[in-house]
């Protein structure tokens, strides 16, 4: 008797306190996020130490009550929720009624509210879940949130904490997930007195991430929309030439929410397959908008976590809208030239910030126009050929960025033109074309898609294009590279998969003159530059194609062995080759369990000669033990054609006729992405002709 | 050391032990060949890889100062080669090696022989013994079936297995198994040690062994010392190797153990139609379809971007049909080694079973057939 004991509230809370509370950046999510449910259009964040020491947060939200103040600290009150039913149509970020009652419980709270319509406000000290009186105060609408001193009076998770770096790191990881999901919220975040982010509402995403994650991978990123019944997928994904070794970079927001699911991410991991090198994971930031009732967000206290009613469909239709726009872009990397001396300097100084090619897109047609064409130097077509090289990104949409303004690049100024600055600082209204545009400061993110001149005025060919169409605005050779279009810009929702790249494809032949360089490397000329190809890279690419298509055609054969060969797996393993048996024996890979986690290999697919048994089964089984879904028959099969391909490829090093450069050339266009071997490495390199003219200064 | 040397007889030397020499070697002294000159013993000329090893006896050597020399296996092989004269002088003049002909004189730097690591010889009282023809044949007809590549080593060689009357050699790659039985005798059996394990020649070694020896060459002798290492005995040179390390496959257990249907065939029209059979195929589609029926074998092949064929052949069959797809590189492999003459016994049980090749010699392949999802 008298073993088992009722728990108090505060250890109840405390308790709970652990789950939603794990350090301060967790506190900064539920804050921010509680701001942003008031409805705040202005949300500020200071944090001291990392957040240890304060953390506060102001918004301009709706306030609350003074009546109901005490209530909002209490376990399980919430203004958000108000029976079951309302969990399977939550259309907010919180609403367990948790947070605010496990923070009070572990820190000192301060919070200082007024409701819009209210002539004061009130304010109330909440120090380890005992509150204070309420005493009225002046304050501006809104409420402000302090917590101090974290887990103050539980010492043993103080001691967990981590170094003031490392939990501001945190919270700036917190805080960017919060940004990243609401571009049109204006954040301000001060760490240590310091103002760290100042993000006015009116940028759009892409803004946001170049501010997080650098203007390179702004300036990377492709625009993917689809939608399938009421599942609408949209947003940003970066070219294969930015990745990380994490899914860190990988942001998908469901109704606001930051959320991790390993199916999406790794349907986002197919997507890319084969255009990132092993172990390299892509950057992504999508938005995920679903009916409320298809989605569980109420798995864990943190929300970070979400179910499905029916994953499927969201994954095909993730998977098939990144690919689409993949197979009808131009990815080739570009080459990064180092600019001539004289001017890094004031390049680098201006690249760190600037958005390059931005002023040029929309205003190069105005540009061209006006001067190029009577110019024979093409002067004015310098700045512009620094872009093709210093990027391998499109300038094509680039005026998807154009809002930011961002600052004058140091060569336009530079430029011999006497409205060097209208050009550079105010393309969308310069450029005829783009003048039906709708205000940027549209916070939605359809709204910026719409700032891009329409696709069909975005001329597309690549840097084989024989020769550009006779057009008007892209007659100079710079818009040629200029208009190489990496993918359909974000114009309207249903124009974006119809469109047919008519790249390299077919513009390749007659194949281009070619040399081998080291026995490695084949340099080709290409009708405005030259490209350094990877023989092997290349060469693996196209077997692999051709395999795919043979073997799509006919079955594969199986060469069953003398002896079964016993292969021992890791439990996990052989359960996952076990589950696929089928799979793999229509692959020619015939496996029997042998007892315990050995596995018996009867046959193996004849065209892979020599294959060890072992070392196939090892690697099959590792590849389906990452899957979440089951793989398909294809993806298995990839995986196989990759290792015949690899086997089978020219190497590096290894000497070629010129008959068989021309060959390995003409056969280039075969393949549906020829841009990266299977391994993700890219297979070429491009320089243009403009850039060399300009590394020897001719222009 | 110094020594007047018959220069065709040095160059028949020469050619036999450079196949061991290692190209490339962490060690370089490896790189070279060893030349021993001894008035009483014999001249040899010794190269070593540390896994084979091989002595040649080098004939028509005239020896003024016994010694030994580091020969650089490139330079001396162009030198010996080029020359037009009968006899080159080579000694050793300080550190470094003179070789002088009538009309030539070359000097070549030289490593202290010293530093060249042994190359055992054959010491073993008791050993089996082999005619020439025998272990040539026994080599040809196995050594094609293992695979060097695996990374199960065993399958890289050999295995040699011996009773007081035989020599059994197989080989495999896990796909096909070639098995040969041939007569051997054994020497002084009362010192031979009991065998145990399971000895795997590497095919480096077999291959090196293969050229050592002609037809008509006195019986060949073999002893397996201490489970660790290989020694045979040719003519004119001792073949050294280490034993390749692994579980060689339980052989037996590959043969089928009944047989349902049975036909001979003579091995020169058999092996033609295979070849013919296998035009087109590809890498992807190399299957053959063997479709044994009353009188006729058909070869059916057909791969997607190459085409079709089918090839007729008239034979002997009288059981029930049989259809089965084989890689047809397996069979012209075995094929070649025999003779085209001769008739091979092919037994097959059904599309999935192990088939069976078997000659009048004792020679037994088995070969895996193909499946193919349709």
């Amino acid at each position: 008797m008298g073993i088992i004991k009722q728990l108090s509230a505060s250890v109840i809370n405390q308790i709970a306190a652990g789950e939603v509370v794990e350090r301060p950046a967790s506190v900064v999510k539920e804050l921010l996020e509680n701001a942003l449910d008031a409805g705040a259009t202005r949300v500020e964040l200071s944090v001291e130490r990392g957040g240890k020491d304060l953390v506060r947060v102001a918004d301009d939200g709706r306030g609350i009550d003074a009546d109901d103040l005490p209530l909002a600290f209490s376990p399980h009150a919430t203004s958000k929720l108000s029976n079951a039913d309302d969990l399977f149509r939550i259309a907010t970020l919180g609403f367990r009624g948790e947070a605010l009652a496990a923070i009070a419980e572990i820190s000192k709270v301060r919070c200082q509210t007024r409701p819009r319509d209210a002539v004061e406000g009130c304010e109330v000290a909440i120090e380890a879940g005992q509150i204070s009186e309420i005493r009225p105060c002046g304050c501006p609408p809104g409420t402000v949130i302090e917590v101090r001193n974290l887990f103050f009076n539980t010492p043993v998770r103080r001691g967990f904490l981590k170094a003031d770096g490392t939990e501001a790191g945190h919270v700036a990881e917190a805080f960017s997930r919060v940004a990243l999901a609401r571009p049109g919220v204006q954040f301000t975040y001060r760490s240590g007195g310091k103002v760290l982010h100042e993000l006015p509402a009116a940028s759009g995403l892409k803004e946001r991430i170049a501010v997080f994650f650098g203007p390179e991978v702004a300036e990377s990123l492709v625009w993917v929309e689809g939608r399938q019944g009421p599942i609408h997928v949209h947003g940003y994904v970066a070219h294969p030439s930015q990745s990380r070794s994490s899914t860190k970079g990988q942001f998908l927001f469901i109704g606001g929410r930051f959320v991790r699911d390993r199916s999406l991410s790794h349907a986002l991991g197919e997507a890319y397959r084969g255009l990132l090198m092993v172990g390299r994971q892509p950057l992504a930031f999508l938005n995920l908008e679903i009916p409320p009732e298809e989605v569980d967000v109420n798995v864990h206290p943190t929300k970070v976590e979400v179910r499905f009613r029916d994953s499927q469909p969201i994954y095909s239709l993730m998977l098939a809208t990144i690919r689409k726009t993949f197979l009808s872009s131009d990815l080739h990397a570009r080459l990064q030239a180092p600019p001539p001396a004289a001017e890094r300097a004031g390049q680098r100084g201006s690249a760190a910030t600037q958005q390059p090619p931005s002023p040029r897109a929309t205003n190069m047609p105005a540009l061209e126009g006006s001067m190029i064409d009577d110019d024979p130097f093409h002067l004015g077509g310098a700045p512009a050929d620094r872009q093709t090289v210093s990027s391998w990104f499109q300038p094509s949409i680039t005026p998807d960025h154009a809002p930011t303004s961002p600052p004058i690049p140091t060569y336009l100024e530079r430029m011999p033109q006497p409205d060097s600055n209208t050009t550079s600082r105010a393309p969308a209204h310069s450029a005829p074309r783009a003048a039906p545009m709708p205000s940027f400061l549209e916070p939605a993110a359809p709204g910026w898609s719409h700032r891009l001149p329409p696709a069909a005025a975005t001329p597309h060919f690549d840097e084989f294009a024989a020769a550009p169409p006779p057009r008007p605005d892209s007659a100079a050779p710079t818009s040629k590279t200029s208009s190489t279009s990496l993918f359909i810009p974000p114009t309207q929702p249903d124009e974006l998969h119809v469109e047919q790249r008519p790249g390299s494809d077919r513009d390749l032949e007659p194949p281009p003159r070619a040399l081998q360089l080291h026995d490695s490397y084949l340099v080709a000329e290409t009708s405005d530059g030259m490209m350094v190809i990877d023989q092997h890279a290349l060469h693996e690419r196209i077997l692999y194609e051709e395999l795919r298509l043979r073997t799509a055609r006919g079955g594969v054969e199986s060469q069953r062995l003398l002896v079964p060969s016993t292969v021992d797996l890791p439990a996990a393993d052989a359960a996952a080759v076990i589950e696929q048996r089928d799979a793999l024996a229509s692959l020619g890979i015939e496996i029997e369990p042998f007892g315990g986690d050995t596995i018996a290999v009867m046959s193996l697919p004849a065209m892979l000669q020599g294959a060890a048994p072992e070392a196939l089964l090892r690697d099959l089984a590792e590849h389906l033990r990452d899957q979440p879904l089951p793989p398909t028959r294809d993806a298995l099969l990839a995986e196989l054609l990759h290792m015949v391909a690899c086997k089978a490829a020219v190497k590096a090093g290894q000497k070629l006729g010129p008959a068989e450069i021309e060959a390995l050339l003409a056969r280039r266009h075969l393949v549906n992405d020829a841009h990266h071997c299977p391994h993700g490495r890219p297979t070429a390199l491009v320089f243009s002709k403009a850039e060399l003219e300009k590394q020897f200064g001719r222009i | 050391m110094k020594a007047l040397c018959n220069r065709e007889g040095l160059l028949n030397a020469f050619a036999m032990v450079t196949g061991v020499a290692p190209t490339r070697s962490p060690k370089p002294i490896l790189q070279n060949v060893k030349f021993v000159v001894d008035g009483e013993d014999g001249s040899t000329l010794l190269a070593t890889d540390l896994e084979v090893g091989i002595r040649h006896r080098v004939l028509g050597v005239q020896v003024e100062e016994p010694g030994a020399v580091i020969l650089p296996t490139l330079k001396v092989g162009s030198i010996l080669r080029t020359s037009t004269d009968d006899e080159l002088s080579i000694e050793t003049v300080d550190d470094q090696i003179l070789i002088r002909g009538r009309h030539s004189e070359f000097k070549l730097p030289s490593d202290n022989p010293e530093h060249f690591p042994e190359v055992p010889d054959f010491a073993a009282v008791s050993y089996h013994v082999v005619s020439a023809t025998d272990l040539r044949r026994l080599i040809r007809r196995t050594s094609f079936a293992t695979d060097p590549e695996s990374t199960r080593y065993a399958l890289g060689g050999c295995l040699i297995e011996f009773t007081p009357e035989s020599l059994t050699m197989v080989g495999t790659d896990g796909r096909r198994l070639a098995r040969m039985i041939a007569p051997a005798d054994i020497e002084n059996p009362d010192a031979a040690p009991s065998p145990t394990g399971s000895p795997v020649v590497p095919v480096k070694a077999l291959k090196i062994l293969e050229r050592n020896i002609n037809d008509d060459d006195p019986p060949v002798h073999i002893a397996i010392q201490s489970d660790k290492n290989v020694l045979v005995r040719t003519e004119n040179a001792v073949i050294y190797s280490r034993l390749v390390e692994g579980r060689f496959p339980r052989y037996q257990d590959v043969f089928p153990t009944h047989v349902e249907n049975k036909v001979s065939v003579e091995v020169g029209p058999l092996r033609m139609a295979v070849e013919q059979a296998s035009i087109v195929t590809s890498e992807e589609s190399r299957g053959v379809d063997f479709n044994f029926s009353e009188g006729v074998l058909r070869l059916a092949s057909q791969a997607a971007d190459v085409g079709s064929s089918h090839v007729d052949l008239p034979i002997g069959y009288e059981g029930k049909p049989v259809e089965i797809t084989f890689d047809p590189r397996y069979l012209t492999d075995a094929l070649k080694t025999l003779d085209d003459a001769s008739t091979v016994h092919i037994e097959l049980i059904d599309s999935k079973n192990a088939a069976v090749f078997k000659t009048d010699d004792r020679y037994t392949y088995v070969v895996m057939p193909l499946t193919r999802e349709r």
